[in-house]
């Protein structure tokens, strides 16, 4: 028996296993989460990069159009701009999030679940908003113009200003999560080491915050570099990237620069989502879950400053949230500070009346619905799917894409693949259709990775028992595995419902007069100078999204009582 | 120039009839799999008789649960043929295998109750409802979970939820029971009862029984025969007493059980000699044992106290130190002429006088007849 055998004798026969109608549907199923990827991101893009490198006429010209485009003088500057400003932006809001997070995880400060609380409230608003209550704060007719000692708000301050709003909760989030896995028994150790307080924090915080913080770092150039709506409102003639982007396809119809606008505006965005991404897969390697949560020891000056600290931040969220109201209820700023609802009689403003916000609705509702069926079931597949390995590796991959895409430019690549009159898709173009088809892609990676983690921890063989007792996987798929997965698909759903409510930059490109949408209105009410209508726009989209939030926690808090006794303790 | 032709290559057709044998609930040849570059089943040969209870015992990445896997369907084989009943499933896809399994995790549907779970399986029967109903109450009774029908298994205990496992895998009355290391999750106490409740179980039912494990005394106690593995092939087949008093490698003799290894040379039939001493050993002369070898022999069968003169292999040893192990002290002896150290397992039963300590000086026999001989391998360094 120790004999040694020659391990495959040439002339045996591998073992095929005989599909049966099961597999042939699972991996029908797997062909059409790839084609539905394919038509809504691989094309759109390879139709995009092409263009960068064709003329008008469509041939090919190389990098001439690069060439053309670093040629005006204006260009390095919109460029050079775009990078400062996120630079500027991102390291402001990683040191208020820093220390912020420090205050929520290693104090005793009262308050800390409603500062937490607070903070995540920008996730709520589109980014126009805190461009439109910086104006009513510190614009030229603004209640604390002062405060910038005769600066103009409307350029790198007021960008930067709106921008660090914007990606705090982002910022913090990440920082938070590094800082709540430090394992209390490392600050143990420290102390019966006679490590003082000043050598703890270097040795044992500050490391453990060092990946938050990078990750954040990446995470936050980003969305700073590619975000439209804080420069569109307050960057007055301080041009960036995406500003420069839109009015070149918008206002100049000069498509083959759009693309090169684009095309820059990915480069530097997908190279910050590489790094951070490799930067948190190495983290999380190294976390193991038991870390025991660490309670820090009364200190009251530590636990004053913190408070005084957080308050002082939270008070500028607030605030800025607060201007947002208020701004909306003016009469008419800054002549009649009265308070009325006219800004809300949106049928005066604006020719489309209410029907921005249905349509908002509409393509929030719908991609909900179709984004989370298709997102979770395409993960299940992914995931719990046996075979076709390497289809799974590559539409693995395609998932991640939309994160490093910006929205612009997919809005943009949308335009030259659907606009295209060979494209037999191109009658979604103008519709509800590719709007909801535009955030699907958009927004899939984040809910697809919270699915991917949901399904991840249950256990792997429930496919396997259920096949041995002859029951179909799709059976499985329908008793066990969505039941158990509720909580994670009404998260999923809650997530793309207000993420579609307050997004914007996809769609400047893409909204016809038919399916215009609030975000969009009240992009075009601030530039036709109607900020309170404006603002009520703004305002309507945060109830909203607030509104979802609060259901989603009303459905979760039901659903978990309903499932508890099964689901033991999980939150 | 002449051609010579050759019959072809391969084994030859045996002639024996098979139609007086019955087929074995299983048959496995040549079956072989590899991982990218890794082999992890290497021309596996195994047939498992209808009612047996077959445990598949190696050290992790011996290949055990792959070929678990294999006959499951769950990790189909690149080669080789898997026969139940004679019916050729080496290819089929899992659902149309007949096989019940439990897994480690066990796998039980969360959002089940503890009759949904063991009803899974029985839905697409053709049963009635009632009759359903009977067959899920039945199976809790025999695994003694009827009190526990309408519970989760989050409100079980890892015991509770192992005999879940089993009633699911049993209630569409499978015909091969595949058990992936089921009690290796489980406390000491709870692992020991629950491994006498499986095997009375599986001798009530008579249903034919894989379990896969690492644990040597849970296969010794439970199986009827066990199959040893290493590194992707099988090393011995036998009922637990052969595999333990028979070895027939020395990493068998290693695995199962402790085992002392002395490292010697074959200087006669019956002679081997390691560092300044000659061991009597039983004849070898039927074994291919030249030159290099390993004496193996059990703590147990050393032993300790007053011999005669004519007592063969004999040998002077110190007290190395002791630990008390409850039922006997463990020993580690050193032994100057063979320069190396040997454990013991001593039963005090009062040998005359014997004073046991710490560098106290020994006298311990080795008899012929619980020596066994290896050729030394290799691939494998007894420690």
């Amino acid at each position: 028996m120790v004999n040694p055998v020659p391990a495959f004798p040439a002339e045996r026969r591998r073992i095929r296993v005989s599909t049966s109608g099961e597999d042939v549907l699972l991996r029908l199923c797997l062909i059409a989460l790839g084609l539905f990827l394919v038509v809504g991101l691989v094309l759109p893009i390879y139709t995009l990069l092409s263009k960068g490198v064709q003329d008008a006429d469509g041939n090919f010209v190389g990098l001439q159009n690069f060439v053309r485009y670093f040629n005006e003088p204006r260009v390095s500057v919109v460029f050079f701009n775009s990078l400062r400003i996120s630079i500027l932006s991102t390291i402001i809001t990683l040191t208020i999030a820093g220390v912020y997070a420090f205050a929520l995880t290693h104090s005793r400060m009262p308050g800390r679940g409603f500062f937490r609380a607070v903070a995540l409230m920008p996730l709520l608003t589109p980014s126009l908003l805190p461009g439109i209550a910086l104006i009513y704060l510190f614009g030229t007719q603004g209640f604390f113009r002062e405060a910038l000692f005769g600066h103009s708000l409307y350029g790198p301050i007021g960008i930067v200003m709106g921008e660090v709003f914007f990606t705090f909760p982002i910022a913090l989030m990440i920082v938070l999560t590094s800082l709540l896995t430090i394992d209390r028994r490392l600050y143990e150790a420290a102390t019966t080491l006679r490590a003082g307080r000043v050598r703890t924090f270097f040795t044992v915080t500050l490391p453990a915050m060092r990946f938050g913080l990078s990750a954040a770092f990446f995470a936050v150039f980003t969305k700073v570099f590619t975000d439209f709506g804080v420069p569109i409102t307050v960057g007055g003639a301080f041009p960036v990237l995406a500003t420069d982007l839109y009015q070149k396809v918008i206002g100049g119809f000069d498509f083959q620069m759009g693309a090169v606008v684009g095309i820059l505006l990915f480069i530097p965005a997908a190279i910050a989502f590489l790094i951070g991404h490799l930067l948190q897969r190495g983290r999380s390697a190294g976390i193991d879950g038991s870390a025991v949560i660490y309670i820090p020891e009364k200190s009251r000056g530590r636990d004053i400053a913190c408070f005084a600290f957080c308050a002082a931040v939270a008070l500028a969220i607030l605030g800025i949230l607060l201007m947002a109201v208020l701004g909306s209820l003016f009469k008419l700023w800054p002549y009649n500070l009265g308070l009325s609802l006219s800004s809300y009689n949106f049928t005066e403003h604006e020719s489309s009346g209410w029907g921005a916000y249905r349509n908002s609705l509409k393509l929030a509702g719908g991609t909900a619905l179709f984004g989370t069926a298709l997102i979770f079931f395409g993960a299940y597949l992914l995931e719990r799917m046996p075979g076709a390995g390497w289809m799974r590796a590559v539409l693995g991959f395609l998932c991640m894409v939309p994160l490093a895409m910006p929205g612009m430019v997919l809005g943009l690549s949308y335009i030259f693949f659907f606009n295209n009159p060979s494209n037999p898709l191109g009658g979604i173009y103008g519709t509800m259709t590719i709007l909801i088809l535009s955030t699907v892609v958009h927004l899939y990676t984040v809910p697809h990775l919270t699915a991917l983690t949901a399904l991840k921890q249950l256990d792997p063989g429930l496919e396997a028992v259920g096949s041995s007792l002859k029951v179909s996987r799709f059976v499985t798929f329908g008793r066990v595995i969505l039941p158990v997965s509720l909580p994670t698909i009404l998260r999923i759903a809650s997530y793309l419902f207000m993420n579609s409510m307050t997004t914007i930059s996809a769609l400047v490109f893409l909204y016809s007069a038919n399916t215009k949408v609030a975000t969009i209105s009240v992009l075009l009410l601030n530039d036709n100078a109607m900020l309170g209508p404006a603002a009520a726009m703004s305002v309507l989209i945060v109830a909203t999204s607030a509104g979802v939030v609060s259901l989603q926690w009303l459905l979760m808090q039901g659903l978990l009582r309903r499932t508890g006794a099964w689901r033991g303790r999980e939150t | 120039m002449v051609n010579i032709v050759e019959p072809a290559a391969g084994p030859p057709q045996s002639d024996r009839t098979e139609s007086t044998a019955p087929v074995p609930a299983l048959q496995i040849s040549g079956l072989s799999k590899s991982f990218g570059s890794f082999t992890a089943l290497r021309d596996i040969e195994l047939a498992i008789e209808t009612g047996e209870f077959v445990c598949f015992l190696g050290p992790s990445g011996c290949g055990k649960t792959t070929l678990l896997r294999a006959i499951a369907g769950l990790d189909v084989q690149d080669y080789g043929t898997i026969l139940q009943n004679g019916r050729d499933i080496s290819g089929l896809p899992v659902h149309a295998r007949d096989f019940g399994i439990v897994f480690q995790s066990y796998a039980l549907f969360p959002n089940l109750s503890v009759a949904g779970n063991v009803g899974f399986g029985l839905l697409g029967s053709g049963l009635s409802r009632p009759q359903r109903k009977a067959r899920v109450e039945e199976l809790l009774a025999m695994v003694g979970l009827g009190d526990h029908a309408g519970k989760y298994p989050a409100q079980l205990s890892g015991g509770q939820q192992q005999r879940v496992a089993l009633a699911r895998a049993l209630a569409p009355s499978p015909g091969l029971l595949l058990l992936d290391e089921p009690l290796s999750a489980l406390d000491a106490q709870v692992r020991l009862h629950l491994r006498d409740q499986l095997r009375q179980l599986q001798r009530d039912l008579g249903v034919t029984t894989i379990m896969v494990t690492h644990d040597q005394d849970e296969a010794l106690a439970i199986a009827d025969r066990i199959v040893v593995m290493r590194q992707g092939e099988i090393e011995q087949v036998g009922t637990p007493e052969e595999v333990f008093t028979h070895p027939a490698t020395a990493f068998v003799a290693g695995f199962l059980g402790d085992m002392n290894f002395i490292p010697g040379v074959a200087t006669d039939r019956n002679v081997i000699s390691a560092g300044t001493f000659e061991f009597q050993v039983p004849d070898m002369s039927g074994d291919d044992l030249a030159g290099q070898v390993s004496l193996c022999i059990r703590p147990a069968d050393i032993m300790v106290g007053e011999f005669s003169d004519d007592t063969p292999n004999r040998l002077d040893a110190r007290v190395q130190s002791i630990s008390f192990r409850g039922n006997y002290h463990r020993l580690l002896v050193n032994c100057p002429r063979i320069s190396q150290n040997l454990e013991i397992e001593f039963r005090d039963q009062g040998q005359n006088g014997l004073v046991i300590a710490e560098g106290a000086p020994l006298t311990i026999a080795l008899p012929p007849e619980n020596l066994v001989v290896f050729p030394t391998s290799p691939a494998f360094a007894p420690s």
